[in-house]
């Protein structure tokens, strides 16, 4: 059986609704991550503060593994897997917490069963994350880049009853959703700009969904956010579509 | 917090031990007898206004660390006091919140 890689592990992890990014913290160093590239300068010196508060519960014979920071508007839950790695998660403040408790022990086991690689591009430190994926990058950043995932579920009606347009239609408020959800009023002119494009170069049906979300990631800038629409947009359509069509 | 709020968080199921420290980190009430704990708690409170410079993603209102060996541990933290909690590993953060949100509202604690 080959080895976990650190990728599949983030992408199962913010997979769920409530988890809107994720990272793989070990060595002082970000192994891989789904946070938007404009705060990755920060992730490492938060995976060294966790890191020094779980050897600081280890001084004194404790075994914590698990630590809950809460924020105005998200919670940030890291673990400590195997005693190899932290496992970092922004997650919404209503999130099922054993869903993802018994996802991460799952990841545990696996990766004790079958080790664990590290992502096919190196581990790569702060400063070179921030030069390969964020050269336009805003560097003074604020909290408000960190959006509210929400847990509702995007498609409202009853697909049954819907039309073949209708239901692209209500595919298409959802994959709005998740790109304003994460990225706030600017996510609202890339959907504009990539279903212009796709309406332009695609038949406008479910079929073609897959299209839309390779042309609205081409629009997205960094390789984490990329990846993190990708991800939620793919399992969306293929979960709902999969299920209802 | 009057030491009648303490005593009554105390006979909360699950709650072990309490401690009520000033902005300082200086113990106001505490029944927690371990030291090295009571430290350890300190140690929290005195790092979540650093987490905060960290991160820049906001005030934290709590730091809670758990295990499936230990008991679990949270700190809450306030303008000017904060609230350590020593709770049994089988109470559920959301739980713990419900039972004792009335006492973090009483001290101006977090955002409950």
């Amino acid at each position: 059986m080959s080895k976990l890689d650190m990728n599949k592990i983030l992408d199962e992890s913010v997979s769920f609704d409530g988890i809107s990014h994720g990272c793989i913290y070990k060595d002082e160093q970000i192994m891989a991550s789904t946070f938007p590239s404009v705060i990755q300068d920060k992730l490492t010196d938060m995976g060294r503060f966790i890191d020094k508060i779980f050897t600081g519960s280890r001084a004194i014979d404790r075994a914590h593994d698990e630590i809950h920071i809460e924020l105005e508007e998200n919670r940030l839950i890291a673990y400590r897997v195997n005693d190899d790695f932290l496992l970092m998660l922004m997650a919404a403040k209503g999130i099922n917490l054993s869903l993802v408790y018994m996802t991460v022990k799952s990841i545990e086991k696996s990766v004790k069963l079958h080790g664990l690689t590290p992502p096919k591009n190196k581990p790569s430190q702060p400063s070179l994350l921030k030069v390969i994926d964020d050269k336009e990058a805003v560097f003074d950043y604020k909290k408000e880049d960190i959006p509210v995932w929400s847990l509702g579920s995007e498609l409202q009606d009853d697909p049954a009853e819907l039309t073949h347009e209708q239901k692209v239609g209500s595919y298409l408020k959802g994959l709005k959703k998740i790109l304003l959800d994460s990225f706030g009023p600017v996510g609202d002119i890339i959907f504009e700009e990539a279903v212009k494009e796709w309406r332009v170069s695609h038949q406008p049906t479910l079929d073609n969904l897959g299209k839309l979300v390779d042309l609205i990631t081409l629009e997205i800038d960094g390789k984490g956010e990329k990846r993190s629409f990708f991800v939620k947009a793919t399992r969306y359509i293929r979960t709902s579509i999969g299920d209802r069509k | 917090m009057e030491d009648d709020d303490i005593d009554q968080i105390m006979q909360i199921k699950g709650i072990k031990g309490v401690i009520q420290t000033d902005i300082e980190g200086e113990d106001i009430a505490s029944t927690i007898e371990d030291e090295q704990l009571g430290h350890f708690i300190r140690f929290l409170v005195g790092h979540a206004p650093l987490f905060e410079q960290t991160s820049e993603l906001g005030p934290v209102s709590s730091i809670i660390l758990t295990s499936n060996k230990d008991d679990n541990l949270g700190v809450f933290i306030g303008k000017e006091h904060s609230l350590g909690v020593l709770f049994a590993r089988g109470c559920s953060i959301k739980k713990l919140y419900s039972q004792i949100g009335n006492y973090l509202k009483k001290l101006s604690i977090g955002d409950t």
